[in-house]
């Protein structure tokens, strides 16, 4: 069984699609009966002619949908060969996609493999458009495409604190390439901090006076789509730094660190609530780099 | 083209213009030689036209608002422009060249050019404005908004303010061409520049010479005083990325060189004591001195390939090595001429520098038709390089220091991660995947060195009928922390921090779609994750999240268009703490739940010459908090409710005044009610101890009309 493993670990698989429809009949003869099709590609980047990478330098249609003359012999009743892409797709989604990247697979797409999409079965077709023009490329209509299955993303980014995602000023693809890619849920850097220092470039430092949460990932205190609370924070303050600061009794500090801040107590503890809550003096929670900075106040 | 959008129809989307490009062949490829013959002539003859809209008209939006305008531009109640352009032309073949321009007439106006030519180059120009309107209803005591001096104005206190707007705007130029040579290779370089201005806002704080309560010894929580100061913005950040890459059909890869600079025109903030009523004898510094963000850079060399080894077993690797630096000079100890103040320090600036490492390997293979296999290796390394020093430290400008001098602890961590995957396809209507994950993390001067987590996952995939699809999905995880050292020696012995201590993880998925006829589709989601904390006495010790959602499509014709969806999503926490004295413990129960609903219809051809569409989008968010004493047994206490209801409705209609020109009109609506116990009733110095921006909470409704003509040419 192990010598069979490694002999398909190995194996040449055969081209896509194959020619089982008879010959190629040229894209004329489509264009016969599927006119509709025709006019949509033309205009496209995948009918340019000069670009002897494009499916219409290739075979025309053929080149994607596979060798003809069967199907056009039968009037079209006669599926032999053809490929049909899509909702009602006669291949499974992985030979769906072998074919599209047979061209596309360049550095964009190396990391397609292994990628969460790619393991979901998602087929090219369920979020490109191949003979209209493409709206998931368009950036006003992008977010759409992703949240038809995120859909707890789709109900972040209407949440009160949210990047302006359904404003249609910032893309999925900002952050994520979903065709795969280096970063942890396919964001394109790295890490996530590194993703969010594109934007957010000031809170890069390094810092004189660190602080640990921040330079161990962003999301240790935020989430990026949508939150209830302020600056997409996971948490209100003082309760969000509750969680990690508690210090001894008796000890400096002890008591506004601890304390339990409920909204039954005094005037003298809502200062610890109100405002910016611990970062009405704890202001530089990213990270200072005054020398007096030690406790994040400067 | 105007462009106002939210939700996910937009009426920018519903204004839009259906690009079309333009195309022409002028070489033929020799295999289309088969297929050339009337497909080339009706090409070229698509080659001949320059294709693309224009939109112009006049919006109005009905009421001042930040909250409706945050990020579009649509702040301000009156008329604006609306104006937009998609033009899609080859000045010559083969080469093109495209234009688009969206909200010219907003603050959130984007320009884009590109020229090029397929296969061969591509060059772009974009112009891109963000506004960020932050709050329109804030008081400040202070004069010199938007400099980085802040000296209260005449006449004012904090209990005698004047009118305050928080906005900054980023503006971003970006450049950049490619240049193909052959099938092969491809050179690349982005440059962006983005400027950022406005005014934001930041604590600041002052420590008294004596009066107020607690603290302890070298304490002064008592005798704190602290101000939501204007923060002036002004900073650059130029990036640049120039890569080369290669791609063939079995191997492919990209080196890159990657820049950021950042710059901040404001190094420092000062500002008075606004006039607070210090008690007890006491007095406060005349002024404050806080350091803002310094400028700092990164660069990193990057590089990543695959290669198919053969048609079912690829190999991917990529790795990095970056470097950020900062060396701003420091700012003096305090500003009041104290010795404290005027210490010696140990050094003029940081020499601050963080090695960046990355790696990834991956392996993924088919040997048997049915089975998938994976394996993926990633290694993060933060080198962080940053000097070491003691510093005698101002407290907060009272020209006080501590009894001991700080010393920085420049944070590192070493991250690696395996993943192991397979999934096998064992009839057209099952599948299942198992999988198993370890991370192992080593990190320095943190309160935990090492920690190693297991996640075990395993899903199940059933689709009995071409209609129906399910996904069971489970997760488990267990994160262990070798040790738990607290750094910090006053740091209480029994808490954790979460993102550091054991974990046990749980998660669940189960997605299903269903598709009854060809007209209907029905998609039903659940995700539910539970932590739990199991060695946190004190800190967060458990959290449960829950969403659920329901999707319902209808397309009964290509005219018609129908949609709705429910979201549920929920996430619970509860953490403990200890109050003084040492033997009070009490809990904290955290519920956010944010319930979402959509609705929209989309109607073409309705008496042959309109198109009308609504979305309309309901998101209801609810946040409760309470105390509970559990030493010594209490009744919990609870905050006011927190709760944001935003109603988002989008009307549009396009009628055709002939084949190529239309009328479109538009309408947004947004209305939030929010209720937040941070500011409702608080006033804006509600203790003499705490002056803040006394802004309210944010409810507004607007609307926002559009009427604008489109051509087609």
């Amino acid at each position: 069984m192990f010598v069979g493993f490694l002999q398909g670990a190995f194996a040449t698989h055969d081209v896509f699609p194959e020619q089982t429809g008879g010959a190629y009949v040229g894209a004329d003869i489509c264009s016969e009966c599927h006119e509709d099709k025709f006019d949509q590609i033309l205009p496209s980047r995948h009918a340019q002619m000069s670009d002897l990478r494009t499916p219409f330098a290739k075979r025309g249609c053929e080149t994607c949908h596979g060798a003809g003359e069967v199907h056009a012999a039968s009037e079209g009743e006669d599926l032999t060969g053809v490929v049909v892409y899509g909702k009602g797709s006669n291949v499974p989604v992985e030979k769906q996609n072998k074919l599209c990247l047979s061209c596309h697979q360049d550095t964009g797409r190396m990391h397609w493999q292994g990628s969460a999409h790619e393991a979901a079965d998602v087929a090219c077709t369920s979020c490109h458009l191949i003979h209209q023009p493409d709206g998931v490329l368009h950036k006003a209509k992008e977010s759409d495409v992703c949240t038809s299955c995120h859909t707890k993303v789709r109900a972040d980014m209407h949440k009160a604190s949210a990047h302006p995602i359904r404003q249609g000023q910032i893309t999925c693809t900002d952050c994520h390439s979903p065709h795969g890619a280096v970063g942890p849920k396919a964001l394109t850097a790295w890490t996530v901090n590194q993703n969010c220092y594109q934007c957010h470039a000031e809170k890069r430092g390094p810092f004189l006076w660190e602080h640990e949460p921040v330079t161990e990932e962003c999301t240790v205190c935020h989430t990026p789509h949508g939150s209830n609370n302020p600056a997409l924070l996971q948490r209100r303050g003082p309760m969000l730094c509750q969680q990690c600061h508690q210090v001894m009794n008796g000890t400096s500090h002890a008591t506004h660190i601890n304390e339990k801040y409920d909204w039954s107590g005094g005037a003298g503890s809502r200062r610890f609530l109100v405002g910016a809550n611990c970062m009405n003096c704890h202001s530089q929670v990213h990270g200072s780099n005054h020398p007096s900075g030690a406790m994040l106040q400067r | 083209m105007k462009r106002i959008q939210a939700g996910h129809v937009t009426l920018g989307l519903l204004l839009a213009t259906g690009a079309a490009f333009p195309a022409h062949a002028e070489e033929k490829g020799a295999a289309a030689e088969e297929s050339k013959s009337a497909v080339a002539e009706e090409i070229e003859e698509a080659a001949a036209l320059v294709t693309g809209t224009i939109e112009y008209g006049l919006g109005y939006v009905s009421d001042d608002s930040y909250g409706f305008g945050r990020f579009t531009g649509l702040e301000e109640e009156g008329l604006f422009l609306v104006g937009g352009i998609d033009a899609e032309f080859r000045p010559g073949r083969p080469d093109y060249l495209h234009f688009h321009a969206r909200d010219l007439g907003l603050d959130s106006r984007w320009l884009l050019f590109e020229y090029g030519e397929q296969g061969k180059f591509e060059t772009h120009l974009e112009y891109n404005q963000l506004p960020s309107f932050k709050m329109d209803s804030a008081q400040t005591p202070y004069q010199g908004v938007g400099t980085n001096t802040l000296t209260v104005a005449p006449g004012a206190s904090p209990t005698s303010l004047l009118p305050l707007k928080l906005e900054t705007e980023r503006r971003r130029v970006s450049g950049g061409f490619s240049l193909f040579s052959g099938a092969n290779w491809k050179t690349s370089l982005d440059v962006r520049h983005e400027t950022k201005e406005g005014t934001d806002w930041i604590g600041g704080a002052l420590l008294a010479t004596a009066g107020g309560g607690g603290g302890g010894a070298g304490g002064g929580i008592g005798r704190t005083y602290a101000v939501i100061l204007p923060e002036p913005v002004d900073q650059t950040t130029t990036q640049m990325d120039a890569s080369l890459e290669y791609s063939n059909k079995r191997t492919q890869w990209k080196m890159n060189f990657h820049t950021s600079l950042f710059n901040n025109a404001n190094s420092s903030l000062r500002w008075e004591d606004p006039g607070f009523a210090v008690s007890g004898g006491a007095s406060l510094p005349a002024e404050g001195q806080l350091a803002l963000a310094p400028d700092n850079r990164f660069f990193q060399l990057s590089f990543s390939g695959a290669t198919s080894i053969t048609d079912t077993t690829r190999f991917t690797g990529a790795w990095s090595v970056g470097l950020m630096k900062q060396d701003d000079a420091f700012l003096p100890y305090g500003i009041d001429g104290s010795a404290a103040a005027t210490a010696a320090l140990p050094r003029d600036s940081l020499d601050g520098e963080v090695r960046v490492y990355n790696a990834r390997l991956g392996l993924t293979s088919r040997p048997l038709k049915p089975l998938r296999l994976k394996a993926k290796y990633s290694y993060d390394q933060r080198d962080n390089r940053t000097p070491q020093a003691a510093y005698d430290y101002d407290r907060l400008d009272s020209g006080r220091t501590p009894t001991v001098a700080a010393v920085n602890e420049p944070l590192s961590y070493r991250k690696h991660k395996l993943d192991l995957d397979a999934n096998y396809r064992f009839s057209s209507s099952w599948s299942g995947a198992v999988g198993y994950e370890y991370r192992n993390t080593d990190r320095e001067n943190s309160d935990v060195d090492k920690s190693r987590e297991h996640i075990g996952t395993a899903s199940l995939r059933w689709r009995p009928l071409d209609q129906l699809d399910g996904v069971l999905r489970l997760t488990k995880s267990e994160r262990e922390a070798s040790s738990y050292e607290a750094e910090l020696t006053n740091q209480n012995p029994l808490l954790r921090k979460y993102n550091l201590t054991d974990r046990d993880q749980t998660r669940t998925g189960i997605l299903v779609n269903y598709v009854p006829v060809d007209t209907v589709n029905i998609g039903l989601s659940a995700d539910m994750i539970k932590d739990e904390y199991t060695e946190s006495a004190l800190g967060l010790a458990e959290t449960d999240g829950k969403s659920y959602n329901l999707d319902i499509s209808f397309y009964p014709s290509e005219d018609l268009q129908l949609h709705a969806f429910y979201t549920y999503d929920r996430m619970d926490s509860q953490q403990l703490g200890s109050d003084a004295p040492a033997t009070t413990l009490y809990r904290v129960d955290y519920e956010d739940r944010v319930d979402t609903i959509g609705l929209g219809a989309e109607i073409k051809n309705v008496w042959k010459r309109w198109d009308l569409a609504v979305n309309y989008r309901y998101s209801m968010g609810e946040g409760d908090i309470s105390h509970t004493d559990i030493i010594p047994t209490g009744s919990p206490t609870a905050f006011p409710t927190l709760s944001n209801d935003l109603h988002h409705l989008e009307l549009s209609a396009s009628y055709d005044l002939s084949k190529k020109m239309q009328l479109k009109v538009a309408a947004l609506y947004e209305e939030l009610t929010t209720e937040d116990w941070v500011v409702d009733g608080v006033s804006p110095y509600p203790d003499n101890r705490l002056l803040t921006l006394g802004n309210d909470s944010e409810d507004y409704d607007a609307w926002a009309f559009v009427i604008a003509v489109r051509h087609e040419f």
